[in-house]
């Protein structure tokens, strides 16, 4: 094994080890918060509860998400823990990045690279749901391990294994989170970049080497889909793809969007921000450009880029739905299009880009750490404000004369409340519902939230609320009582059903809705 | 001169191995560090104190001496965990470097170290905070014990053994079920002592001597102790300082052998079967190697049956406590909690001697077994971690929940229409509602857990110290009871004809001097048959 690893100049060496842990020790610090409070998102309530299985992601064909759980936790979601191993994860993968992009190697340059990768707000966002958040972490480990071990086939003996090998990890990533797509290709299209320019690598030369990538990454994805074919999952948005004919349309649209990244604000990415990545990522690219001598290859290094900016939208361009701008995807793409800007600049001559970098990069993670706290600190108060209504709903319905705690109730929310928005005050254009607005109680888990900490359990789970349900005294109550939470109308308790209105909009959908069965 | 150095360098690898079983502890319980949470004990001694003597009336004398002297008698946040992981944490080092005299100068002594001290055994102890920290050094205690014994064998030196034999009083003083860890310990050691060191017949039986010694004087005075208190009347006499005769003992042992032999394979809530499965694998691998020792340098009957002895003197060891107490002192808990199944008293026995498993094995020549028993660690710690954080997941969310049910209970009294600010109840609650379980999800065959899972953090019988807790002003007094002067008519109808268990509107009764509160259907029926009982009695007819 160490034997196996030395020949892959993957065996960690002292300044490696050094450079991991501290970083390691700042992603810890950035999200602390987090791992000592203890908070989970909407999807996460009965698995905190129960356990994990293997089949648990079938649904939406991601087979393989919850493999890593069954395996480190038994399919438990522990606090602490959860995050540790996430974070162990991510470090790791960004090390063997560092490796695979071949970036200059110092001890300050790869706590830079990695530290400033790992802390940027896109890793919040597998934050919110505690259920994913070691497998989707996991991925960048395996995609950049996939990528690594690729480009090392030319060279080897053991092609054989070593593909084999790669395409098991980009299969597993594939099978857990289709997105990570856009890593494979980011890091390749970076790997591309920095051969071309620092190691004056032909295009013959590149092909040579990065065919295999591609060739791995293809027979990963062919595997992928076959393997969806077998497991038939319903049809869900993250599997519906675009067809052919729409894909030239969507190739101009998603160039478009890849380039306004830079720009586009979300919440904790706020404009100051934004600007000062969009910099640090300009002189990088400037400063490979400037590097070869030749016009044909400073055009051809340019295409590199516009190629690699492009592959930060590549799902946005395969998917039909909307996947843009969206951190959770972005953690996949423009995530590590910074990071690779980041490892270029810190790799860079003369040494004045190096300087450049190192304090860019430097403030750069403070400022991640200061959005991230400021995110965690959102979301602890928004957390503890909605998890303070449901406990005032319990009580409401405890204390209702009609509720019989020994009866089963069938339940139906209307609407939700979002409350982490109350605590922002920063503005942005694109509002990413994972980083800030997506409810912990959400509409759909409110049976269960109900019940979480209540001593009895009174809601039928396997019931929803039935049109016979609609009784002409429950019509009249909510055509012309029921008001939204805190309004004592807002809870309505009879022998059989029980519903709590959230807001009024959805309770003008919910009138709309049961006005059809008494038009 | 130059063994000297080498032993100085050799230290920082054994700090190492020491600061890494103690992380090992803080990373597996992190939740319980930096969440304040407490046990159903602990209401009143968080905001009194524990005073010296409040052991007493169990017998428990020196329980509070340590908390006393290093945290003024305070149950104080992360202080009193980390200080009680300090001293085990060392315990464990000590006895396998001191005691088991083990050389721990490789990695893997780091794993089996934080393998065992993180063995899911600790959960119990952690639940009630105020002995926590007590129950904890006990291990230390006894492991200095045990080295003072040791001294005294090898420097025939007898100040060392009344050292041994006092620190053992005092530890069995704390909580008289941590003998097992000196028991298990003792057969550990000699068993040792015949298979790899070939100590002679002779040589044993000076071992045997001086800690049977220790262990009869401490013992003996112990019993001393009890009844000097109980005389005093500072001692109840409770099921736990009540010793068995010496016909149960003889009666009691193959229960007990049976017992220590399932105690590898029984599960209980948090102690799941693959936990066991490679507690088993690790003690069977230890049997084999014992044997393919014993057969390759002393193949005499004698010697067999001497090793076979050590190894049932071992078993008995491992449930030492549950022999020795007398069977009806166990009767009141034995459904719920039996002895020869407390995970308390087994915390003390279990992990010393996989502890010991682990290092005897990694010490013989047998690369196989050396190997299936490392990775048998390497399992056991990832489940070890696994289990107590989802221990502490269970116990942060059961207490959350039950904390909310107590918040709810007490806004429904204040908003009572009966309800008088100033006033001083009585609050008779019937029944417990313990929401541990509801976030556990029970395996197949798991017995027991009562600690561990299933009891409340709010029991019945201690209502005023929980309601109290966080009101602005007591309105709970001491009292369980209801006086009959005070039975009213509203009372006789709302207990025998209204009441209807929680949440329900009748689920709550209040008048100038009691609140009752009918918590659970069985507890509300119970309180109605004492009631019916109480009420048509021929002294209230009169």
């Amino acid at each position: 094994m160490k034997e196996f690893l030395k020949k892959l100049n993957l065996l960690p060496d002292k300044t490696d080890l050094k450079a991991w842990l501290i970083s390691f020790g700042i992603i810890n610090f950035a999200f602390l918060y987090h791992t000592l409070n203890f908070m989970w998102g909407n999807h996460d309530v009965k698995f905190i509860k129960e356990e994990l299985l293997l089949s648990s992601g079938l649904f939406e064909g991601r087979f393989t998400q919850f493999i890593p759980y069954r395996l480190l936790t038994s399919g438990q979601i522990l606090p602490i823990l959860n995050n540790l191993l996430g974070f162990t994860f991510l470090t790791i993968g960004l090390w063997v990045l560092a490796k695979y992009w071949n970036i200059k190697k110092s001890l300050i340059g790869y706590i830079l690279f990695i530290s400033f990768t790992a802390t940027q707000p896109y890793t919040l966002s597998w934050m919110y749901f505690t259920f994913i958040t070691i497998s989707c972490l996991l991925w960048t480990l395996l995609a950049a391990l996939g990528l690594f071990l690729s480009e090392h086939i030319n060279n080897s003996h053991c092609k054989l294994s070593l593909s084999c090998l790669s395409i098991l990890c980009f299969y597993l990533t594939l099978g857990g989170y289709p997105p990570i797509i856009n890593m494979f290709f980011v890091c390749l299209g970076g790997k591309i970049i920095i051969s071309y320019v620092f190691e004056q690598k032909s295009l013959k030369q590149l092909f040579h080497i990065h065919k295999f990538t591609i060739l791995n990454i293809i027979i990963a994805a062919i595997l992928f889909k076959i393997s969806l074919f077998y497991l038939p999952p319903n049809n869900v948005y993250n599997l519906e793809t675009e067809s052919l004919s729409n894909l030239p349309h969507k190739f101009i649209q998603t160039i478009n969007i890849s380039f306004k990244q830079f720009f586009i604000t979300v919440p904790f990415m706020e404009k100051g921000y934004k600007l000062c990545l969009a910099i640090m990522s300009f002189i990088a690219i400037i400063g490979t450009l400037l590097i070869p001598s030749k016009a044909t290859k400073k055009m051809l290094t340019l295409c590199f880029w516009i190629g690699t900016i492009w592959a930060t939208a590549l799902t946005t361009f395969l998917v039909t739905p909307h996947t843009e701008y969206v951190s959770r995807i972005d953690f996949y793409g423009f995530g590590f299009l910074y990071a690779l800007a980041a490892g270029i600049l810190l790799t860079l001559t003369p040494k004045i880009y190096q300087s450049f970098g190192v304090i860019i990069i430097t403030c750069l993670l403070c400022l991640n750490i200061l959005n991230d706290y400021q995110a965690l600190k959102i979301w602890k108060q928004g957390h503890e404000a909605e998890f303070q209504i449901l406990d005032n709903i319990v009580e409401r319905i405890e204390n209702h004369p009609q509720f019989d705690a020994n009866h089963q109730y069938r339940f139906y929310q209307v609407g939700d409340i979002s409350l982490r928005p109350n605590y922002y005050n920063g503005s942005f254009e694109f509002n990413d519902v994972f980083l800030l607005t997506i409810p912990y109680l959400a509409m759909w888990q409110g049976s269960n939230l109900l019940e979480f900490y209540t001593p009895t359990t009174y809601i039928d789970h396997k019931l929803p609320l039935l049109p016979e349900d609609i009784t002409p005294e429950v019509y009249d109550f909510f055509m012309h009582k029921a008001q939204p939470w805190p309004h004592p109308n807002s809870v309505y308790v009879n022998q059989d059903i029980i519903i709590i209105t959230y807001n009024q909009p959805e309770l003008d959908n919910f009138k709309k809705r049961i006005r059809t069965l008494y038009p | 001169m130059q063994k000297h150095i080498q032993n100085i360098k050799k230290k920082p690898s054994e700090i190492y191995i020491w600061i890494t079983s103690l992380l090992i502890l803080c990373l597996s319980f992190s939740p319980l560090l930096l969440n304040f949470i407490w046990g159903n004990h602990d209401w009143l001694p968080l905001i009194k104190d524990n005073s010296v003597t409040s052991g007493l009336i169990e017998g428990r004398f020196s329980q509070y001496i340590l908390l006393k002297l290093l945290l003024m008698g305070k149950i104080l946040p992360i202080l009193n965990i980390i200080i009680g992981f300090f001293f085990y944490s060392i315990s464990l080092y000590c006895i396998s470097r001191y005691y088991f005299k083990f050389q721990l100068t490789k990695l893997s002594t780091a794993l089996y170290i934080s393998t065992a001290a993180s063995l899911p055994y600790i959960i119990e102890i952690l639940y009630f905070h105020f002995i926590t920290l007590s129950l904890l050094s006990w291990t230390l205690i006894i492991t200095l014990s045990l080295i003072a014994t040791q001294k005294a064998i090898e420097n025939n030196f007898i100040p060392w053994e009344i050292c041994g034999f006092t620190l053992l009083y005092i530890a069995l003083g704390g909580y008289p079920g941590c003998i097992n860890m000196y028991v298990t310990a003792v057969c550990c050691r000699l068993i040792q002592l015949r298979i790899a060191k070939q100590l002679n017949y002779t040589q044993l039986s000076k071992h045997i001597l001086a800690h049977a010694i220790n262990l009869i004087l401490a013992l003996g005075l112990l019993k001393i102790t009890f009844y000097y208190l109980q005389q005093q009347h500072l001692m109840m006499n409770m099921y736990n300082s009540q010793a068995a005769t010496p016909t149960e003992l003889i009666q009691k042992l193959p229960t007990i052998i049976q017992a220590g032999i399932i105690g590898f394979t029984e599960t209980q809530p948090f102690l799941s079967f693959s936990l066991k499965g490679i507690l088993s694998t690790i003690f069977i691998i230890f049997l084999i190697s014992i044997f393919i020792q014993t057969f390759k340098t002393n193949k005499k009957t004698s010697n067999i049956l001497l090793i076979l002895i050590l190894i049932l003197g071992l078993i008995i060891s491992l449930k030492f406590s549950a022999w020795l107490i007398s069977n009806n002192a166990d009767n009141a808990f034995a459904k719920l909690d039996p002895a020869t199944s407390m995970v308390r008293t087994d915390f003390y026995s279990y992990p010393t001697l996989i502890l010991f498993c682990l290092l005897f094995i990694q010490e013989q020549k047998k690369q196989i077994l050396k190997n299936i028993s490392f990775i048998c660690a390497v399992f056991l710690l990832v489940t070890n971690i696994n289990t107590n954080l989802n221990f502490s997941k269970i116990h942060l969310l059961g207490f959350t929940a039950e904390n909310k049910l107590l918040e709810r209970i007490t806004n429904r009294l204040e908003n009572h229409p009966q309800y008088l600010s100033n006033n001083l109840y009585t609050i008779i609650q019937a029944g417990e509602i313990p929401l541990r379980p509801q976030y556990y999800q029970k395996k197949l065959n798991e017995k027991y857990g009562y600690y561990t899972l299933n009891t409340p953090y709010s029991r019945h019988w201690i209502a005023f110290e929980y309601y109290n807790f966080y009101a602005p002003q007591n309105f709970v007094q001491e009292g369980t009871s209801i006086k009959m002067e005070d039975i009213t008519p509203e009372m006789i109808t709302f207990l025998s004809t209204q009441m209807t268990s929680w949440p329900h509107p009748y689920s709550v009764y209040i008048d100038d001097k009691y609140v009752i509160i009918a918590l659970t259907s069985e507890g509300k029926e119970l309180l109605r048959n004492q009631f019916k009982l109480l009420h048509l009695s021929p002294q209230l007819r009169r």
